[in-house]
C-alpha cells in the first residue's frame, strides 16, 4: 500500500529546487512571462537577479527568447501557463525550440484542471497532446512535488526540450523526497491481476486512493503511475496489458491525444486490450474548484473506482 | 569598397544561378538582401577562419528564412560548406533547404523560416552572450513584409527594456511582400518612429551601397545602451529588370528565356 506523507508546494518546489540546481550548474537561467508568481521562480531572481529574464505578457517571445540561450549555451527554464505554452507559443515550441533541437525546458504551470477558478479559457486541456505531437519533445507530467522536482534536476542535465507539467497546488507527496527521476520509465505502484490503472499526473493520487477501494470490494489492480507521456513505457504497458483484464488510463488533460491517446496508440498496435480513457472527453474545463471538477469529469478516486467496478461487472 | 560592391555582384549572379538551377524559388527577397549578406560577412562579422564554432564568433541570424540562398552562396565562399552542393539546393534528399537550417548547414546559425520568431532568438542569444562576458555582435536580418508579425515588437520591446546594445537588426526594406506591396497589406510607415519609440536607436540607409552598410553598422556599435536597427531601403528583385520591385516576383519559376535576360542583366551592372 502506498502511504502518502508530507503535503509539498508546486509552486515553492519550483524555486527552491532551480535555485538549488542553479548554485551547482552556472549555465541554468529562468525565462518568464509576467507569472513568475506562478510558477515560483521569484525566489531565483532573488538569488540569482542577472539569471531571471521577464519577457513580459509575451509567451512567443519567451519561447524564442530561450532557444537564443540555449543556441549560446544556457539551459533556460522558460515557464508560463501551460494553455499559453502550448496553444499561444505553440509554433514558436515547435520551431525555435524542436526544429532547431535546443536545450529549453519549458514549464506549463497550472497545468489543465489546477487552472481552477481562472476557468475554461485557462484550463490547458491539450497541452500534452500538442508537445507530444512534437518531434523530440520529452512530455513529462509529475505525480507529486518530490517527483516535480526530481523532473526538474533531470532537465536540468538531459540534452533537448522538455515539457514538463506544473500542477499547482499543495498536494500530499507518495513518492520518496530524494527520488532519481528515470525518463520512459513508469512505476508500479500496485499489483494485481483484474484492472491495470495507468495514471499521470495529480491523477495518480486519485488512483492510489481508487486502488484502496477497489481492493476493498475484492478487485485487484495494477496501478502504474506514468509520468513520462512520451517516449511512453511501452514495456510496462504491455506486461501490465497482459497481466490484466482491462486497462483505465486517467489523466487531468483530454482523452484525445494524451495519456490515453498514447496508451491506445500503443496497444492498437502491439497488443490490442479493453481500454477505458478517463479525462476530459473532449470539452473544456469550467470556473470551478479542482475537487469539483475532478469528481464532475470522472477522475477523483470515487470516479476512477466506479468506472473500474462497472466495467469489471460489465 | 569597391572590391565588396564587386563581390555583392558577384554573388547576386550566383544567386540567381542558383535558385533558378533548383527550378525556382524565392528571387525577389534573395536578391534584395545580397548587400546586407555580402557586408556582413566579408567585412562587418568577427569570424575565424577554419573554426566555425569560435565561441566569440559574431552571430548572424536569417529572420527571414527564406532568403537561404544568397546565405548559402557566401557560406561557400567563406570555406563553410562545399560549392558543389549549391546544385543540391531544394533537392529531394538535398542538404541545402531554402529555408535556412542550422542542423545541415555550417555556418547557419538558427534555422528558420516561421517568420517573426528570428528577432526574439538573436534578444536571447544577446542577453546570454553578455552574460559570459562575451563581446560578439548579434545580427538579425528581418524582412519588412516579416513585422507584420506581433512577435517582433514584443521583441522590439524585450531588446530595448534589456538594452541590448550588441543586437544590431537590419530591415530588408523592399516595400513588398507576398500579396502586393507593403503599404497595400499592411501599412508600415512611419517605420523608422516605429522602432524610434521602442527605444530602437534607428539608421535609414540605402541596402545596396555597401559603403552605407558599414558605417551604419560601425554608428550603431557606438550607440551604447539600446538596440540597433538598420532599415535598409532595397529594391526586391533588385539586378533582374523584368523582377525589380514586382512583388509577384516574391518567388516563382522562371522561363530559359528570362534567365538569359536576368543573366544579361547582371553581367550589365558587372561591367559597368
Ligand atoms: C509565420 C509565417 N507566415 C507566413 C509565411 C509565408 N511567407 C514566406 S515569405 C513571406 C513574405 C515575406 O515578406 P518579407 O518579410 O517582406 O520578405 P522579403 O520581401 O524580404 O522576401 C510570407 C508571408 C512564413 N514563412 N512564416
Amino acid at each position: 500500500m502506498i502511504e502518502f506523507g508530507e503535503r509539498r508546494d508546486t509552486n515553492a518546489t519550483y524555486g527552491a529546487t532551480l535555485t538549488a540546481l542553479a548554485k551547482e550548474n552556472s549555465n541554468i537561467v529562468v525565462v518568464e512571462a509576467d507569472l513568475m508568481k506562478a510558477s515560483g521562480s521569484a525566489v531565483f531572481k532573488v538569488a540569482f537577479p542577472e539569471r531571471m529574464f521577464n519577457v513580459g505578457i509575451a509567451e512567443q517571445d519567451a519561447l524564442s527568447f530561450s532557444a537564443g540561450l540555449a543556441a549560446m549555451g544556457k539551459i533556460p527554464f522558460v515557464s508560463g501557463f501551460a494553455c499559453f505554452m502550448a496553444q499561444r507559443a505553440c509554433d514558436q515550441a515547435m520551431n525555435s525550440i524542436a526544429y532547431n533541437k535546443y536545450n529549453v525546458k519549458v514549464v506549463g504551470t497550472y497545468a489543465g484542471l489546477t487552472s481552477e477558478k481562472n476557468g475554461g479559457t485557462h484550463i490547458s486541456v491539450s497541452d500534452l497532446a500538442i508537445y507530444r505531437a512534437m518531434p523530440g519533445f520529452l512530455v513529462i507530467d509529475p505525480g507529486d512535488a518530490n517527483e516535480f522536482a526530481a523532473v526538474l534536476r533531470f532537465a536540468s542535465e538531459y540534452d533537448g526540450p522538455v515539457y514538463i507539467r506544473s500542477n499547482k497546488g499543495v498536494f500530499p507527496t507518495f513518492l520518496p523526497e530524494d527520488s532519481v527521476f528515470k525518463p520512459g520509465k513508469a512505476i508500479v505502484l500496485s499489483d494485481g491481476a483484474d484492472v491495470g490503472l495507468i495514471t499521470c499526473g495529480i491523477a495518480t493520487a486519485e488512483g492510489v486512493k481508487a486502488t484502496a477501494m477497489l481492493n476493498e470490494l475484492g478487485i485487484g489492480v495494477r496501478h502504474i503511475h506514468m509520468p513520462t507521456v512520451k517516449p511512453l513505457d511501452t514495456e510496462e504497458l504491455i506486461r501490465t496489458a497482459k497481466q490484466t483484464r482491462l486497462l483505465i488510463t486517467v489523466e487531468n488533460h483530454s482523452v484525445i491525444g494524451g495519456l490515453g491517446g498514447a496508451v491506445a496508440e500503443v496497444l492498437c498496435a502491439q497488443f490490442p486490450a479493453k481500454l477505458i480513457r478517463l479525462g476530459l472527453q473532449d470539452h473544456f474545463g469550467e470556473t470551478a474548484t479542482l475537487g469539483y471538477m475532478m469528481h464532475e469529469y470522472g477522475i477523483d478516486a470515487d470516479a476512477i473506482a466506479s468506472s473500474a467496478e462497472k466495467a469489471m461487472n460489465a | 569598397m569597391v572590391r565588396l560592391q564587386n563581390k555583392a555582384q558577384e554573388i547576386r549572379r550566383k544567386t540567381f544561378e542558383a535558385i533558378y538551377n533548383a527550378g525556382g524559388g524565392h528571387y525577389g527577397g534573395s536578391l534584395s538582401a545580397i548587400e546586407i549578406l555580402t557586408a556582413l560577412h566579408f567585412d562587418i562579422m568577427k569570424l575565424k577562419q577554419g573554426e566555425p564554432e569560435w565561441p566569440e564568433r559574431d552571430r548572424f541570424i536569417l529572420a527571414k528564412g527564406h532568403a537561404g540562398p544568397p546565405l548559402y552562396v557566401i557560406l561557400s565562399k567563406l570555406g563553410y560548406i562545399d560549392p558543389a552542393r549549391l546544385a543540391e539546393l531544394d533537392q529531394d534528399g538535398g542538404s541545402l533547404p531554402k529555408h535556412v537550417d542550422r542542423l545541415k548547414v555550417q555556418g547557419i546559425e538558427y534555422s528558420s523560416g516561421p517568420l517573426g520568431q528570428g528577432i526574439s532568438v538573436a534578444c536571447g542569444m544577446a542577453s546570454a552572450a553578455r552574460l559570459d562576458q562575451n563581446n560578439c555582435y548579434v545580427y538579425v536580418l528581418m524582412g519588412d513584409g516579416e513585422l507584420d508579425e506581433g512577435q517582433v515588437w514584443e521583441a522590439a520591446m524585450t531588446a530595448s527594456h534589456y538594452r541590448l546594445d550588441h543586437l544590431i537588426a537590419f530591415v530588408d526594406r523592399n516595400r513588398n511582400q507576398i500579396d502586393g506591396t507593403t503599404e497595400d497589406i499592411m501599412a508600415l510607415e512611419p517605420l523608422a518612429d516605429k522602432w524610434s519609440a521602442f527605444g530602437w536607436h534607428v539608421q535609414t540607409i540605402d541596402g545596396h551601397d555597401t559603403e552605407a552598410i558599414l558605417s551604419a553598422v560601425a554608428a550603431a556599435k557606438k550607440a551604447t545602451g539600446k538596440p540597433s536597427v538598420i532599415i535598409a531601403n532595397t529594391v526586391k528583385g533588385k539586378g533582374v529588370s523584368f523582377m525589380e520591385n514586382e512583388y509577384k516576383w516574391h518567388s516563382g519559376q522562371i522561363t530559359p528565356e528570362q534567365y538569359t535576360q536576368g543573366v544579361a542583366d547582371l553581367e550589365g551592372v558587372s561591367k559597368q
